[in-house]
């Protein structure tokens, strides 16, 4: 089980480093849970990127989730309408 | 009759409950025989085909009664009475089904040993001789053991469809 | 030493499918306005329980996820979080994810982890949101937010460029400001979104449409985007003269409901009258179960039943043997036996009772299911529910579910009007289905009816023609037309939805029903609506049965099949070509069919005057069954012919007689069918 739990900085002089994190996850067969427990703060570069990992992991059928966000981290998705894209239901 | 111990599986031997019809002696699987009892009026089935008189009322449950000279193409007999019904438990398809065969008297429960079976004589035409498991020999007569399973088993499944289809 | 819980599984998964149940009409009869605290206990009740259960038993799965519910919904029973319609979906959504969940591990089956995931992170969404001003925006807005307050509303379309980030600009502190102006609706567009190998972190790729709900002007709006100005595309639109919701059914101030969306809003009618409609005497007893109550197994009612039906055959046997009887104990004989008759027939209708369930158990599927088909095309559905009490046996109420799921969807795909055709026509703009059930002489009562658009008549007829169902020349009446619906492979709506329509339908329902022993029939007027009337017997296992003598056998008939019986003089028959021999009845000429003949039997009689013709109706149709004497009238036991044997058309069952012989009883629908065989021939 892969656990990819975001920083509390998550913004755009960090999402190099994320995006390289989370290439090496793309991949991966096991299911992979991504915990956004410990974010503090948060921007659209982040967002985006999440989002571009998150659609292209199901698309290939790969599981992966989102849990416990923390209150600035589900304020962002609710703000940018994002819910659909990370959690469709 | 006595009944024996169980044997699981293909054993060495099991016991089989043999009747008369006419000259010949047949034999059944203990273990698929329900109940043994004397013949009583059948209530008719219509389009049903002539070897299957119709049903009887089984300690209440519904059961088809065929007759087995008629099934087995011997001669017609008149019912007496110790015409007597033999009501087995028989495979039919996925399900088990009880049938009663009429047969003219029954006989002992022997012993067979699965060493002293033959197999039936191809006669060529293997349809007509696929419900005989094989023969042997009891104090000096020869048991035809039947496998009731292809001989009525496969004869009622295809009934229920030509009843429907028949009046279709 | 570890105690093996294993033999407490079962009760836990019942126990909870039950109580998933009593959560799913809590949450149907939930009012969003004014939501009842005593529902939202009884919603945390039933996640509390399951998760300490699912806990206990080592069902970790469902343990997190129940865990996460019950979270938000102690938020709710705290008054720290807001009911919105948008959360009862999500709710209602978590319910069927746990009944989903229970009956994986039930079955020893993976769980659809990815499902459960999605679905929990939703839920952790809402409880962390609990203080936004809006809910979480799961569904594109595509028309105007309706305000409660009537403000204006404006429509944003903003699209960053590429280089969007790189002048310090961030689209969430947008939004962010935005949402302080009044009530936000966003939807996002990803579609520029590259693969993410390809993505350059530092670019932006989204864009947005924005549905602000506010008391502002566009100035103000404009303010928002000035940092951003020339390094995005935007338009501000106002989007005309809001609406006030149709939903009265939601007359809440908070912000919440005014960003719902108007297809959101119909729910909420739904989910406020369908309870309203089907409080009378509702389900009350789906929340928990009520003491002074014990659970039996199916297969012990079912072994009483069977042996309270072997003690009729044996009184039925006692009683004849009883009525030749001489002697001078004779009639102290007779008298106990009449007792004992009664006695029976009390016994026999208990037992009968213990197996009959309210129809409730049935209809209780609807809400949910109504609301859910409303929401999916767009109409707008009021749901009654009335005669929930009514009883039936178990295993007719089992197998009435399906033909009743089809007939309300039908009624809803194709018969209720979408809203502007209804309310151009000068209907109320919800459209109404009514589900019933009640008593009637001797049987059940179901009936599907609905104020819609009714039935096409030369739709069907040039449908059935087209199809070589009908001759071309045939003329039919109202009643013969409407029946064609019922036949194999017959549809007429112009496009099949996923819903209904596919053309399987009616003819599965009339053939479920008919193996029910009932019937079904159809009453429509074009615009008015249409009424499906479904009826069946009370129980399956028993039947009360006219006997007639045919040569030497005995058939049973049933008795509520029966019309009238009469002897016919010989001028009363007539021969017609195509249809054998006929004899007028009531107005009409009916056929005669010749048992003996069906059935291969030598009669006593075979002259027509000489015997007995009794009238029957088989499946719609009439005719007179030839037979040479009638027998006694009593209560047989239906046994099963196809046990041990198989299905012989015009025969339905058969049964043992007092005697002990066994008669068959017929099928009168079966008969008319091989009798339009025999004619033929």
């Amino acid at each position: 089980m892969g656990l990819v739990a975001l920083p509390a900085d998550c913004m755009q002089a960090d999402v190099a480093t994320l995006k390289e994190r989370l290439s090496d996850l793309l991949q991966s067969v096991t299911p992979i849970t991504i915990d956004a427990a410990g974010v503090q703060r948060i921007d659209t570069a982040s967002m985006q990127l999440l989002a571009a990992f998150i659609r292209e992991r199901r698309s290939g059928d790969r599981a992966v989730a989102l849990a416990q966000p923390s209150a600035a981290f589900a304020d962002a998705v609710r703000l940018l309408g994002l819910n659909a894209l990370m959690a469709p239901t | 009759m006595n009944s024996g111990k169980q044997e699981t599986g293909a054993a060495e031997s099991h016991q089989v409950l043999t009747f008369v019809l006419g000259s010949e002696t047949y034999g059944v699987d203990i273990l698929r025989v329900q109940e043994i009892r004397g013949f009583s009026t059948v209530t008719k089935i219509p389009q049903a085909p002539s070897h299957v008189l119709g049903v009887l009322n089984l300690r209440g449950s519904i059961v088809p009664i065929v007759d087995l000279r008629m099934r087995l193409a011997l001669e017609r007999a008149e019912y007496t009475a110790v015409t007597v019904i033999i009501v087995l438990s028989v495979q039919c398809g996925a399900a088990r089904r009880d049938f009663g065969v009429v047969v003219d008297g029954v006989s002992d429960v022997v012993d067979v040993k699965a060493a002293d079976v033959r197999a039936a004589p191809d006669l060529g035409c293997t349809a007509a001789t696929d419900y005989i498991r094989g023969l042997v020999p009891v104090s000096e007569r020869m048991v035809v053991l039947l496998d009731i399973d292809r001989l009525v088993g496969g004869d009622i499944a295809a009934l229920s469809a030509t009843a429907s289809g028949e009046a279709a | 030493m570890s105690l093996d819980l294993t033999q407490f599984h079962d009760a836990f998964f019942e126990e909870s499918f039950e109580a998933l149940e009593s959560m799913e009409a809590a949450l149907l009869k939930l009012d969003v306005g004014a939501p009842e605290p005593e529902l939202i206990n009884t919603i945390f009740r039933v996640a509390h329980s399951i998760k300490g259960g699912s806990a206990t038993f080592g069902f970790s799965e469902i343990a997190s996820f129940t865990h996460s519910l019950e979270t938000l919904l102690d938020e709710l029973r705290g008054n720290r979080m807001a009911v919105s319609v948008a959360l009862s979906d999500l709710l209602l959504k978590s319910v069927d994810a746990m009944r989903s969940m229970l009956r994986a591990v039930q079955a020893k089956q993976p769980i659809d982890a990815q499902r459960t995931a999605d679905l929990q992170f939703d839920l952790e969404l809402a409880i962390a949101n609990k203080n936004a001003p809006q809910a979480p925006a799961s569904t594109p807005v595509s028309t105007p937010a309706a305000a409660a307050d009537g403000a204006p509303v404006w429509k944003i379309a903003f699209r960053p460029h590429r280089k969007f980030f790189a002048s310090g600009n961030d689209p969430l502190r947008m939004l962010r400001e935005l949402a302080a102006l009044g009530s936000l609706s966003v939807e996002i567009d990803a579609a520029a979104l590259p693969s993410f190998a390809e993505l350059d972190p530092h670019e932006c790729h989204l864009a947005w449409r924005i549905e602000l709900a506010g008391d502002v002007g566009e100035a103000s709006i404009r303010e928002v985007f000035d940092w951003a100005e020339g390094d995005c595309d935007l338009s501000i639109e106002h989007s005309g003269a809001p609406q006030a919701a149709p939903a009265t059914a939601a007359p809440v101030t908070t912000p919440e409901v005014a960003a719902v969306t108007t297809p959101d809003a119909a729910p909420a009618a739904v989910a406020a009258a369908a309870p309203r409609a089907g409080n009378d005497g509702a389900a009350s007893s789906v929340v928990g179960g009520d003491s002074g109550s014990i659970r039996v197994s199916v297969e012990k009612i079912d072994e009483l039943m069977n042996t309270v039906g072997e003690l009729v055959i044996t009184q039925a046997m006692l009683s004849q043997l009883g009525t030749n009887l001489e002697g001078p104990s004779a009639d102290q004989l007779r008298s106990g036996l009449a007792q004992l008759e009664r006695n029976m027939r009390e016994l026999q209708e208990t037992v009968m009772r213990v197996r009959m369930l309210p129809i409730s158990f049935v209809f209780s599927r609807f809400p949910r299911m109504v609301r859910d088909l409303a929401q999916r095309l767009g109409k707008q559905i009021e749901l009654k529910l009335t005669g929930e009490q009514t009883e039936l046996d178990k295993t007719v109420l089992e197998k009435i579910g399906d033909p009743l799921v089809h007939l309300v969807r039908n009624s809803i795909d194709h018969g209720i009007e979408k809203t502007e055709a209804r309310i151009a026509a000068g209907k109320a703009a919800a459209g109404v289905v009514h589900l019933d059930a009640c008593h009637r002489g001797g049987n059940i009562a179901v009936e599907v009816s609905d104020d819609g658009g009714g039935l096409n008549r030369d739709r069907i007829l040039a449908k059935a023609r087209e199809r070589g169902l009908v001759d071309a020349n045939a003329t039919l009446t109202d009643e013969q037309i409407y029946d064609l619906i019922f036949l194999p492979g017959f549809s007429t709506a112009e496009q099949t939805t996923d819903v209904s329509g596919r053309g399987v339908g009616m003819d599965v329902v009339r053939r479920n029903i008919k193996e029910l022993g009932g019937k079904i029939e159809v009453r429509t007027e074009r615009g008015k609506g249409s009424r499906f009337i479904i009826t069946l017997p009370l129980t399956l296992a028993i039947v009360d049965g006219q006997s007639v003598a045919v040569g030497h056998e005995t058939y049973i008939v049933p008795l509520t099949s029966i019309i009238e019986s009469l002897q016919l003089k010989p001028e009363q028959v007539n021969r017609l070509s195509g249809h054998g021999e006929v004899f007028a009845f009531r107005g009409n000429y009916l056929p005669v069919v010749r048992l003996h003949q069906i059935f291969g039997i030598e009669p006593r009689t075979r002259d027509l005057h000489e015997g007995l013709v009794v009238v029957v109706e088989g499946e719609g149709s009439r005719f007179g069954l030839f037979v040479d004497d009638l027998l006694g009238q009593q209560q047989v036991v239906i046994k099963s012919l196809e046990t041990n044997y198989g299905h012989v058309d015009g025969v339905s069952g058969a049964t043992i007689l007092g005697d002990g012989n066994v008669a068959l009883i017929l099928d009168l629908g079966g008969l008319t069918r091989v009798t339009s065989q025999c004619v033929a021939a």
